[in-house]
């Protein structure tokens, strides 16, 4: 598969993935437990599309790792904040 | 240390000309470093590590806080009990559904309800000690044959109230009950879970006839639904205060929802500016950097707070 082929997958998985994360989103919008599971998940996959995504490509660093757990972690607390408070 | 320091010429450029250094690590604060090849120090993991930190401190303060100080941190409401009543029946009409009336019993068992939840400090259809909805109308004196409640906390104004309740399937089938005649509303402050905020109670009866009984007791079995529907029990005359039904306004130390939603939006973009940065920085001087996508990383945070704002309850319904 060409590089730019193999790039246009991926992003349409990534695009896909928040798109799902946001129709639960709303289906589940007077369940807050359930909105903060869908949130979890969504962070846990945009960090594992990031990993995989790297690793594919062979320029996975623990930098990278790293970033995308950041911010993963960072857009799962400022869900829980809107969400829980 | 960094190569180019290691260079004592470099240095003592650098110590000649300490403003100018200032300026370029103020600058490199925001924008990735053309020469080491690195994101902006405020999107370094240590920076990332020190927002998370935050949002949990911000969290776990919001939390804990009300237990400490009860009262402090609120939820403002503006909750007309008018107001209520109109976009209530406004639904109803689009249903072509005749308009409920307001009925001071149903009233009373809403203020009862209400006070009954910040003195047992729940939330929740049925009280701690098994006290049921009914119960409440019973008490009030109102003699039903079918009744029904909607509880909502947290929310601003009336209409957030009712298109909530208007949204949730089982609240709706409330709201657009052919069978009830008469509701009443409680718009009560008080403190709750440590939180100075608002409950709204909404119920709904049609008054016991003789010879509806009959009918009654010959409901189906799936409408009997907590929120729905409840048979009939001996009525209790009490004297309970007047409802509320003048304007409710709460007058926050901090409001929370203002407060986290804020906090929220300005790391938000806060973020955001700095990936937009980072991504025409990098391309402008060709950074070619060893790290994640930043337009991915944008495109992710915008996907969260687009699908949070719009998802988002503003208060919480029961």
């Amino acid at each position: 598969m060409k590089r730019q082929d193999r790039h246009l997958t991926h992003y349409l998985i990534l695009l896909s993935g928040l798109g799902l994360l946001g129709v639960f989103f709303i289906l589940f919008r007077f369940n807050e437990g359930l909105q903060v599971l869908v949130g979890g998940l969504g962070c846990i996959f945009y960090i594992l599309w990031g990993v995989f995504h790297h690793a594919l490509e062979e320029r996975i660093t623990k930098l990278i790792i790293f970033e995308y757990v950041s911010f993963g972690l960072l857009a799962f607390l400022l869900m829980l904040l809107f969400v829980t408070i | 240390m960094p190569k180019d320091l290691l260079n004592k010429n470099v240095v003592s450029r650098w110590r000649r000309h300490r403003k100018t250094a200032k300026r370029r690590k103020l600058i490199y604060a925001f924008l990735p470093h053309p020469k080491r090849e690195e994101r902006a120090t405020l999107l370094s993991p240590r920076a990332l590590f020190l927002y998370s930190f935050f949002l949990s401190a911000v969290l776990v303060a919001f939390k804990f806080l009300p237990h400490c100080a009860p009262g402090v941190l609120s939820y403002a409401s503006d909750i007309y009990v008018k107001e209520l009543l109109t976009y209530t029946n406004a639904v109803r009409a689009e249903e072509d559904l005749a308009p409920l009336k307001l009925d001071n019993a149903l009233s009373r068992a809403a203020y009862a309800k209400a006070k009954d939840m910040f003195a047992d400090n729940y939330w929740a259809h049925v009280a701690p000690d098994g006290t049921q909805p009914w119960d409440f109308i019973l008490g009030a004196g109102y003699d039903y044959s079918y009744a029904g409640e909607n509880l909502a906390k947290n929310f601003n104004g009336s209409k957030e109230v009712v298109d909530a309740w208007y949204k949730s399937e089982s609240h709706k089938e409330n709201l657009l009950n052919p069978r009830y005649e008469d509701i009443g509303f409680a718009v009560v402050d008080g403190v709750l879970d440590g939180y100075e905020t608002t409950l709204v109670v909404q119920a709904f009866g049609k008054e016991r006839i003789p010879t509806y009984l009959g009918s009654a007791s010959a409901a189906p079995a799936a409408e009997l639904s907590l929120e729905l529907i409840e048979e009939k029990a001996p009525a209790v005359s009490v004297n309970l205060p007047e409802p509320l039904s003048t304007k409710k306004i709460i007058l926050p130390a901090i409001d929370v929802s203002s407060a986290a939603r804020l906090i929220d939006i300005v790391l938000w973009a806060f973020l955001s500016l700095l990936l937009l940065l980072d991504v025409w920085y990098s391309r402008k001087k060709g950074i070619r950097k060893v790290s994640g996508h930043a337009l991915t990383h944008l495109l992710f945070l915008l996907a969260v707070f687009v699908g949070v704002w719009f998802a988002i309850s503003p208060g919480k319904i029961l």
